[in-house]
């Protein structure tokens, strides 16, 4: 999901962005010490991917549009803290070349699905792959879009009792808890399957083209 | 009595008039701002809410018709912001900049070229990850 300026308080964007930059920081440093250089060739084309991924809309029944995200696939490989920079940068592009998506929205929009999504997706997974590994390479796709879409619909639905006028008129996103929960994380439920199916296609055709590693462990960073 | 019973009736008729309401039927220029999703599926009956230049609330606010347009008319010169969501968290924040003869300076087509789009952002993800390699590879040597 891409939330435009104006949806979100300052309330919420200049904290997010300040636990953002510091998480920004921290996993730079992470991934740059501990990243597989030889790996970054294919984290760029997973990253590719999201971002193709995120570009392309599919429209849903009820007027609305959804998009896959390759959050999982980029959080299995690589682990959290790739699937977080990857995200952001991804954001980041869409929402200054394309318009996609705000510039005050990106810190929740990188933290809920980079981070939040990306661990759920590598959690699901590593408690699942011993007893069945498409499994649960399903449910990390469905994880990376099922909890995202939790966080942000509290992120806008927050918005009214954050900043609201003395006649209590919404200032910025209108709608409250009640409305945004199921409106944003019910079709999320179901978006998850496909991104589940995805996660396990993708993952599959790289382990079957690459290994499992150019080193024959895993390239996720630590 | 007579006179009374008409003076009566007159206080009537004109409390009777005081609530009836007139309309007239014209045609006018108004500003239209069309909203899609990019598989053009029309941003159809979401609310929205308009706000002239300095407005501290909303000037008018209502639901996109079938089309997913917005349409109002400027009274007065200057940015009008016009905001617009769904409860699923989708939606746009426009400015139109009206000019003293109360119309948009510039009128803005939809950008196309999705694909070419695309593949600008890919190439400048390969171009972010080749740098972050050349980074990496020189430090090392």
């Amino acid at each position: 999901m891409h939330i435009p300026d104006g949806f979100i308080t300052p309330k919420m964007y200049l904290p997010a962005y300040t636990i953002a930059a510091g998480l920004w920081i921290y996993g730079a440093r992470r991934v740059k010490t501990r990243l597989n250089e030889r790996a970054i060739p294919l984290v760029a084309v997973v990253t590719a991917l999201v971002f193709v991924l995120m570009m392309i809309v599919v429209p849903l029944p009820g007027g609305t549009s959804a998009h896959a995200t390759g959050i999982g696939i980029l959080a299995v490989l690589f682990g959290v803290w790739v699937s977080f920079l990857s995200v952001s940068m991804v954001l980041l592009i869409q929402a200054l070349l394309f318009g996609i998506g705000g510039v005050t929205a990106l810190p929740i929009g990188a933290l809920a699905m980079g981070l939040v999504g990306g661990a759920a997706a590598l959690t699901g997974y590593s408690s699942l792959h011993r007893l069945n590994e498409r499994a649960a390479l399903f449910t990390a796709g469905w994880l990376s879009v099922a909890l995202p879409a939790l966080v942000l619909a509290a992120a806008l639905g927050l918005q009214p009792a954050l900043a609201h006028r003395e006649d209590g008129t919404p200032l910025f996103f209108p709608f409250g808890l009640e409305i945004t929960l199921p409106a944003v994380v019910l079709p999320h439920l179901l978006i998850g399957i496909p991104e589940g199916l995805l996660t396990v296609f993708v993952y599959g055709l790289i382990t079957r083209l690459r290994g499992r590693s150019a080193n024959g462990s895993t390239w996720r960073t630590p | 009595m007579r006179y009374a019973i008409c003076l009566l009736a007159l206080c009537f008729a004109t409390l009777a008039v005081a609530h009836e309401l007139v309309h007239t039927i014209s045609q006018d220029d108004s500003v239209v701002i069309t909203l899609a999703y990019p598989d053009h599926g029309a941003f159809s009956y979401e609310t929205y809410e308009i706000f002239g230049p300095d407005d501290a609330s909303p000037r008018l606010t209502g639901r996109t018709d079938a089309y997913g347009r917005v349409k109002f008319l400027p009274d007065r010169a200057g940015r009008w912001r016009i905001r617009v969501f769904s409860e699923d968290g989708h939606g746009a924040d426009v400015t139109v900049e009206i000019d003293r003869k109360l119309r948009p300076k510039s009128t803005v087509t939809a950008p196309g070229g999705r694909i070419g789009r695309i593949a600008i952002g890919v190439a400048i993800i390969f171009c972010v990850f080749g740098a972050v390699s050349f980074f990496l590879r020189s430090r090392t040597k």
